[in-house]
């Protein structure tokens, strides 16, 4: 067996799998610095996953069925971001309900305009860096021979990363999650940041998920996500919030998930099932030994006590 | 004169069977099906679906389906069917195995169920028994013979026993033609029929490590395992990979340019003989699909299969069906992993 | 010294909850609604299949009484959901924990034998219990000591539990004489009995017990308001004394063995066997039905019945209606939604 070969294909669908994940997650942790916690992620992203996946089968462009996600996801984010922060909708309810509305409403639709045919999408895309992949082992064609959108993902992620650390806009993100009464004592809306900030967590969610049944799989099935919204929180957490910590786990993720069915392969005895818990097993060891003291955005809507609405500069804004 | 009408009655039910059998046809108005997942999934349940609705038009009678009854308790599901006027059950899951023969015994309804023989009872209870192991011997000997780069890859969307009877069957026909053959066999996860995603990427790595066939068993799933076919065959436009699918036919799907063949079940005729056994009164037996009867068998490729081979691969049939060749039946998972190391050590 | 008296809690979980049950009731009315919506706009007769929804699912007797059985199971998950959240965590575990309850009890239950129905439960009930406590003590752990996000830990083994339990019972704890990955089955008459001629078993009896304990223990007793404490307001509790990572720990421990014990009813009631593919996934729908009964006990009860009934009208309707069954998940969402969203109303209301 060509070993070389059998750890590029891993390599490559690791890095790959964990681009819809990585959105997801980084979006989600943007989200939650803003002090939101939203659980409607995995929703969000089935919603963007059809409306990815149905926008490139009209249009026949992979790329604006990308496009048609993300806006599908921001409009999700958006919806979210003004219940939570403007209607006052408690935050676990209302992702919780948009995770089954997502869901239930993209398999009906799926249902009601595909019946039982399953449509696919091409798989051709540009590999803009193919050239380069000769030149190292393994690496080179895990890491250079992907697709464009592939790239284009890691970009997003680094540009979270560049825009939290480094802008006013971000910095105004993490305040607001932190210490609402500050920002709002110096004369910025609470209510705008946080908006903004569940808009682009949706946007992102959205996008991962049209990467996944758009450029990943081809297509899209009822229920495609299974569950990786919420892995996505959960390494949003890990991650501290923080976009390339994130990076690095969902990577991590990908390669342990990978190395599960890499290991079928060989001759060692391990019942397929005990492999599949690599992952997870390795998000909570993880978590025992990077865990402790991890700080979370203070006021981050963790308990089932609500928020209270942040209202203009009155000074009657208060905390729990 | 009672007896005189009497005897002018016998005589005509003998003499007119047709009669008798429009008497006891008025029995069976209605059957139902019950599947655990959508009937539209392109595989395990929509084939029971469609081959029941196929033999429903046939003989006149109605077909209900209640899909998606995942593995609950489905006795209530069963009941209502049963109010609705169905008058006979297909269970069509082997998870019902023990639920339906219950079911049957406390409301009198027959049902069928799947490879649980042991439930068997007479006017209650029919088992179908699918030797697919037959039919996925015949595909590992095609795919013996058709490989070039002499590795062969089984990938799995859990260890059912219906997934593993095949995966035993197509490894010994395989062994039968190539003994020196390179066996991958992978389990997606326990109970992934509709992780496509993670289909896409265990038949990658399986192509990587030079898999040139791959006998797919997933249900959603399988269309992961085809995408990732299409891309490696993509790429790699001169050495392109073939997929071997099971239980439906999918040759008119964007899979058709690398589908070298499939385990194809088909009820229809297994469930025209049980709805006619209940009218017969001899309901309650098991009822075996096989490669003699046709109730499994291959798909005749549309690709280019040498004559030669194909030809082979009906010996092959005939080998079984006369019994010269026995195919085993391991339906456990530790068996199949046993079975499948006596087979290929190095793999 | 502050004592607890003095601190007020910023939001106490309403014992009487009755106006904002009010809510709930409009909130399901506006989901219905939406639901009729989409079918019109999607080219199906809501009429029609509302009509089917209310006879096949309500009015038949299989209808009431499969909807009091699938009720029993999100008695015992609501009731830990509730638990843990009073305490101010949030056990998404819930999963797992049936899982390998309801494993545990199918082993207990076998290894047990005999023909002796009510030591066969308890030993069941107690294997249940004390199997998911033990998959609830690591993550309840790490939150309790060092504060780490159960979210994260329990979803984890939930994944886990599904893996370990499917590899359990195809491998050592599996019925070797059946191919199927189960395990041995439960003789019907060593199973819950049931009440009358009906599908109903005292599963349901031990339910509503259970919660009404649960509700006495929370309501009433020093330690039930200490953790109602520290869930509302950390800070203060901790201020008053209270042993705030004690509790939280406590809460999700106990909220593991609660949940197991939806597991153990359907063991030994409706399935008799555990498969290795099954996962009710009662995780989700508890949390919606503790919000539709507004975080209260006795929400639980009519929120159960209603999820309940929702389980069974979505096996049962769309094939009669002709539609998706995933028509029933997006009304539980826009239900979902909509609660969150009166909170709204509530609020203008209080305003004025």
């Amino acid at each position: 067996m060509n070993i070389e070969a059998v750890m590029t294909a891993i390599l490559s669908a690791a890095l790959l799998s964990a681009v819809p994940l990585v959105l997801a997650s980084t979006g989600e942790a943007i989200g939650e610095r803003a002090g939101l916690l939203n659980l409607g992620t995995e929703g969000i992203m089935l919603v963007g996953a059809f409306s990815g996946f149905w926008v490139s089968l009209r249009t026949e462009s992979l790329a604006l069925g990308l496009l048609g996600g993300a806006a599908a996801g921001c409009l999700a984010g958006a919806l979210f971001g003004i219940g939570c922060v403007v209607i006052g909708a408690d935050q676990v309810l209302l992702g919780l309900g948009l995770t089954l509305a997502g869901g239930g409403l993209t398999a009906f639709l799926f249902r009601e305009l595909f019946g039982s045919s399953q449509p696919l999408l091409p798989t051709s895309a540009g590999r803009p860096f193919n050239t380069l992949a000769e030149h190292l082992p393994v690496i080179g064609p895990g890491v250079f021979g992907q697709k464009w959108f592939f790239y284009v993902a890691w970009l997003i992620v680094f540009g979270a990363e560049l825009v939290m650390r480094r802008t006013t806009f971000g910095l105004r993100i993490r305040a607001v999650g932190e210490s609402p009464q500050a920002v709002d004592a110096v004369g910025i809306s609470v209510t705008r940041t946080q908006c903004l900030a569940a808009t682009i967590a949706g946007c992102l969610a959205g996008l991962g998920g049209a990467g996944l049944s758009v450029m990943e799989l081809g297509f899209f099935q009822p229920n495609v996500t299974l569950g990786l919204g919420f892995i996505a929180i959960a390494l949003a957490m890990l991650g501290r919030w923080t976009p390339w910590r994130i990076a690095v786990i969902a990577i991590m993720f990908g390669l342990l998930r990978g190395l599960g069915s890499g290991l079928q392969l060989t001759r060692w005895d391990v019942s397929p099932d005990l492999l599949q818990l690599l992952p997870y097993v390795g998000v909570i060891v993880a978590l025992i030994l990077t865990g402790k003291g991890l700080r979370m955005p203070s006021a981050l809507g963790q308990t089932y006590a609500q928020r209270r609405r942040r209202r203009p500069a009155t000074g009657s804004a208060t905390q729990e | 004169m009672k007896r005189c009408v009497s005897t002018v009655l016998m005589i005509v039910l003998l003499a007119f069977p047709s009669l008798h059998i429009a008497m006891a046809q008025a029995d069976i108005d209605r059957v139902a099906i019950i599947t655990p997942a959508s009937r539209t999934n392109q595989a395990w349940d929509q084939q029971g679906v469609d081959n029941l609705t196929a033999a429903g038009e046939e003989l006149g009678i109605d077909v209900e389906v209640a899909e998606n009854a995942g593995y609950e308790d489905i006795t209530p599901i069963l009941q209502d069917l049963v109010d609705d006027g169905s008058d006979l059950l297909v269970c069509h899951a082997s998870g019902y195995q023990t639920v339906c023969p219950e079911f049957a015994e406390s409301s009198g309804v027959p049902v069928v169920v799947i490879e649980n023989p042991g439930a068997v009872q007479e006017g209650l209870v029919a088992d179908i028994e699918t030797q697919a192991q037959e039919a996925a011997y015949l595909a590992g000997v095609l795919a013996g013979l058709e490989t070039k780069t002499g590795t062969v890859a089984i990938v799995v969307t859990g260890e059912p026993p219906t997934w593993n009877y095949m995966t035993v069957g197509f490894a010994e026909g395989l062994h039968s033609v190539k003994p020196d053959a390179k066996l991958l066999y992978n389990s997606i996860g326990e109970g992934s029929y509709d992780d496509a995603a993670g289909a896409k990427r265990v038949t990658e790595t399986v192509l990587a490590a030079g898999a040139d066939i791959v006998f797919g068993q997933g249900d959603g799933a399988a269309w992961g395992m085809i995408q990732a076919i299409r891309d490696h065959n993509e790429q790699h436009a001169d050495a392109p990979a073939k997929f071997i699918d099971v239980i439906g036919d999918k040759s008119d799907s964007e899979a058709k340019d690398f589908l070298l063949t499939s385990v194809l079940f088909d009820y229809t005729a297994t469930y025209l003989q049980l709805i006619d056994d209940l009218e017969q009164g001899t309901f309650g037996s098991v009822v075996t699909m096989n490669v003699e009867n046709n109730g499994v068998r291959l798909l005749e490729p549309e690709i280019d299969v040498s004559e030669e081979n194909w030809a082979q691969v009906q010996e092959t049939r005939e080998k079984i069906v006369s019994g010269d060749i026995t195919v085993s039946a391991i339906g456990d998972a530790d068996g199949v992993h046993n079975r499948l190391k006596e087979l290929f050590p190095d793999s | 010294m502050v004592t607890l008296r003095q601190i007020r809690p910023l939001r106490l979980p309403q014992r009487f909850p009755a106006p904002a049950l009010l809510d709930s009731f409009g909130a399901v009315l506006i989901a219905l609604l939406c639901g009729a919506l989409l079918l019109i706009v999607t080219g199906h007769d809501p009429v029609l299949a509302y009509r089917e929804w209310v006879e096949r699912a309500i009015l038949r007797p299989a209808g009431w009484q499969e909807t009091l059985v699938r009720a029993t199971p999100l008695l015992f998950a609501g009731l830990a959901v509730l638990l843990a959240m009073r305490a101010g965590a949030w056990n998404i575990g819930i999963d797992g924990q049936v899982l390998t309850g309801a494993l545990a009890a199918a082993i207990a239950a076998d290894w047990f034998g005999g023909d002796h129905r009510v030591p066969l439960w308890i030993i069941a009930a107690v294997a249940g219990l004390v199997t998911g406590a033990l998959w609830a003590i690591i993550p309840a752990l790490l939150r309790g000591r060092y504060g780490i996000n159960e979210i994260v830990t329990t979803i984890m083994f939930n994944y886990i539990a599904m893996f370990v339990t499917a590899w359990l019972v195809k491998g050592p704890l599996g019925d070797p004489d059946v191919v199927l990955p189960q395990t041995r089955l439960i003789p019907r008459d060593l199973r819950l009995i049931t009440l009358g001629d009906t599908r109903v078993h005292i599963g349901l009896i031990m339910a509503i017990a259970l919660v009404l304990v649960g509700g006495l223990f929370l309501n009433r007793t020093v330690a039930g308001f200490e953790l109602t404490a520290t869930g509302a307001s950390p800070r203060a509790a901790r201020h008053g004394q209270i042993p705030t990572g004690k509790y939280i720990t406590g809460a999700l421990i106990g909220s593991g063995a609660i949940a197991a014990l939806a597991g153990v009813n359907d063991v030994l009631s409706t399935k008799g066997v555990f498969q290795g593919e099954w996962n009710p996934e009662y995780g989700l729908v508890a949390f919606a039905l503790v919000f539709l009964g507004q975080r209260s006990i006795i929400g639980l009860f009519p929120a159960a019945l209603f999820f309940g009934q929702l389980s069974y009208a979505a096996d049962v309707m769309p094939r009669a209606a002709g539609i998706a069954p995933a028509f029933f998940p997006t009304i539980e969402g826009a239900l979902l939604i909509t609660l969150a969203v009166t909170v709204w109303i509530r609020h203008q209301r209080g305003k004025r």
